[in-house]
């Protein structure tokens, strides 16, 4: 890797104001402050302010590409807006070194009225493409976002895909230093949504540096060398990509707040008891065991277990009935232990659902939405990616 | 071989450095920058004025029309008033529907420049905060809107002026100074409008509210009386001078008196460069109060 530094963060700050009405007041005072020649660089807060970035710092080399993770306003926007200029840090410095191009939102200046074409040309010359370098990718642009005979229509009759297709091609079609990317990535439907990324990649493999916002983890793993974990304006943690998503993960599958649900056809069914590991490595087995009392008379009782991820994909699902195990209800009460030697899922948080069923799995009696939380750690942290793990055999002739 | 060249100036850039400092304690940067981005506008301002006059009247049946129906209705309104006798409008030296058009369609540039910039701003406020790009862009193209519609108005202008046989001076040429002192003037007001009129809505209210009293306080529809009260406000309004000029230059030669016409001109220009350093300085600061 080159080691220009294209962008230096150091110890930025910004604050902001809850408040409307003092937002706009606390506006009309900084701004006779920067006309007096006064510095915005404040180390306090006013009335109704938080920080929304405190004393942050990194840097952005060339041919790196930086994911920026956490909550809803950690602070992530802000930070791409005062790297790219838009608004004026409270304290601390940036310097940027090369050109930028941001994507912090498609389609800006685009007039619901005017054609395709038309708009193609007003969104270039909003992110700065000069005349002849419009000329030159014009027609690569309309092919690129498969509008086809709509370019000629005007974009209020697109569909919502199509009029993000057509953004994002203007906005993917140039060769800047440094690109800002916003949570655009997925727009369009899949196949787009795949060639964007494609196009992304082609960018990095030209040497170009990216910093790149996105809740997506999948997203940040794949396309990031570097991410940072912002959280309420600070870096909580900075490094690897897998290190830093499979902390920031993890911390995310704690703190959110499962809330666990029971949907009955029959209320006098009940889990009493749970016995589970909190955490497991990736290459422990896993088991659990819980409780079923109920007053109902089961005939063919039929229990279905289901693994989730945070995210709520449901991974793995297994039936009794299938795996031809019938629980054994005694006085309407049943200890059923499940077991897997290994379960080959990847670092990462999980729940699980239970369902009781009778004779057929559609016939349920009960479901028991998120009834418990485990944990699965890796032994390789580094090479965390991916859904599952599994261990193939390797051979070589 | 010159191509790569250009090419590396292109690509060899200072870093631009960010810091919460005012840059107005850098008066040499700050002034090369300006003039750098006036330059880099020039593209962006050309599609925005497009997009916006396209977008404007290509949902309206009457099109450019528009352009000159408001000053219309004005002058029609006034020419009856002052036919049917309930106004009493001494003398004028050109017949009145020409003194009135004269006034409506110049005054009307003026309110346009003056709306011009807050105008330009709201509606490129999602643009504002999620791309950098030359703010100019923003003021050269609400001038360029602003020029336009003005021109559709002179042609108008001409066929009344040919309607009434009225015969004008060489001086006409001229006319391009009081012109762009009501174009200029109104952008000043319009610029320094800026910081307080993007944070509070009061301002575009309170614009739309003023703009109809001062019309009467300028010679649009009326010459200046000679003595009273009116006469005193007229005299010190600074857009006075430049109303008069106009119909000075077209109608009766050099404007008379020439002095507060060119002092009016002189320091709305010097103000303009002011306001200009006001805009740019207080636009990010806006910004960051803009919803996004």
């Amino acid at each position: 890797m080159d080691q220009t530094v294209l962008i230096d963060v150091n110890k930025v700050s910004k604050r902001y104001c809850r408040d409307l009405k003092r937002s706009l007041w606390y506006g009309v005072r900084d701004v006779a402050k920067e006309l007096m020649g006064q510095s915005q660089e404040e180390h306090n807060l006013r009335k109704d302010e938080f920080w929304g970035l405190k004393e942050v710092s990194f840097r952005l080399g060339k041919g790196e590409s930086l994911g920026l993770i956490g909550r809803n306003g950690a602070g992530k926007t802000t930070l791409l807006k005062l790297i790219h200029g838009l608004i004026k840090p409270t304290g601390g410095r940036i310097t940027v070194n090369g050109s930028i191009r941001a994507l912090i939102a498609l389609g800006t200046g685009f007039n619901p009225i005017l054609t395709g074409r038309e708009n193609i040309r007003i969104s270039g010359a909003i992110l700065g493409y000069t005349e002849k370098e419009m000329n030159e990718k014009f027609d690569e642009i309309v092919e690129f976002s498969e509008i086809g005979d709509f370019i000629d229509s005007p974009v209020q009759s697109y569909s919502s895909g199509m009029l993000a297709r057509l953004a994002f091609s203007v906005a993917v079609h140039t060769n800047p230093d440094i690109m800002l990317v916003d949570e655009v990535l997925a727009v369009g439907d899949l196949n787009f949504a795949i060639k964007c990324y494609r196009k992304i990649v082609d960018y990095l493999k030209q040497g170009g540096s990216m910093i790149l916002v996105s809740h997506n983890m999948y997203t940040i793993r794949t396309n990031c060398t570097r991410a940072i974990w912002l959280d309420q304006g600070t870096i909580k943690t900075a490094g690897e990509t897998n290190e830093v998503c499979d902390t920031y993960e993890l911390f995310a599958a704690r703190t959110d707040k499962v809330i666990s649900e029971q949907r009955y056809l029959d209320n006098t069914i009940e889990i009493t008891e749970v016995n589970y590991p909190q955490s497991i490595l990736d290459n422990d087995s896993f088991w659990f065991e819980f409780t079923i009392k109920t007053r109902r008379n089961i005939k063919i009782p039929i229990v279905a277990v289901s693994i989730f991820d945070i995210t709520g994909h449901n991974l793995i699902t297994n039936i009794s009935s299938l795996d031809n195990f019938t629980p054994f209800l005694k006085d309407g009460q049943a200890k059923i232990r499940v077991r897997y030697d290994k379960l080959y899922l990847g670092a990462g948080a999980y729940h699980i659902n239970l369902v009781l069923a009778d004779g057929h799995i559609n016939n349920q009696l009960a479901a028991f939405i998120n009834c418990f939380k485990f944990e699965v750690k890796s032994n390789f942290s580094n090479f965390g990616a991916g859904f599952f793990k599994l261990q193939p055999k390797w051979e070589s002739q | 071989m010159l191509d790569d060249y250009l090419n590396a100036i292109k690509r060899f850039k200072e870093p631009v450095v960010y810091t919460p400092e005012s840059p107005i304690l850098h008066p040499w940067k700050l002034m090369t920058g300006m003039l750098r981005d006036v330059g880099k506008s020039w593209p962006l301002a050309r599609r925005l004025i497009i997009r916006d006059l396209t977008a404007q009247y290509r949902q309206t049946i009457f099109g450019y029309l528009w352009a000159i129906i408001p000053p219309l209705a004005t002058a029609l309104i006034f020419i009856f008033l002052n036919s049917a006798k309930i106004l009493a409008v001494p003398q004028t030296e050109v017949p009145y529907p020409v003194y009135v058009m004269t006034g409506t369609i110049f005054w009307q540039l003026f309110v346009d420049a003056l709306n011009g910039p807050l105008k330009e701003i709201n509606l490129n406020r999602s643009m504002l905060t999620k791309v950098d790009f030359p703010k100019e862009a923003l003021i050269i193209s609400s001038i360029g809107q602003v020029l336009f519609s003005f021109f559709i108005k002179l042609i108008l202008l001409t066929v009344i002026l040919v309607i009434f046989r009225v015969s004008v001076q060489w001086t006409i040429i001229l006319l391009i100074f009081p012109m762009a002192g009501l174009l200029g003037m109104g952008i000043l007001i319009g610029v320094l409008l800026v910081p307080l009129g993007v944070l509070y809505k009061d301002i575009q209210q309170g614009l739309a509210l003023i703009i109809q009293p001062l019309m009467l306080l300028t010679p649009v529809i009326y010459p200046p009386p000679s003595e009273g009260i009116l006469a005193k406000i007229m005299n010190l309004n600074p857009i006075t001078p430049l109303i008069l000029a106009v119909r000075d230059c077209i109608f009766t030669g050099f404007p008379r008196p020439l002095i507060p016409f060119v002092t009016v001109c002189g320091i709305t220009f010097l103000l303009l460069f002011l306001g200009w350093i006001i805009y740019r300085l207080a636009l990010p600061i806006l910004i960051e109060r803009m919803e996004a």
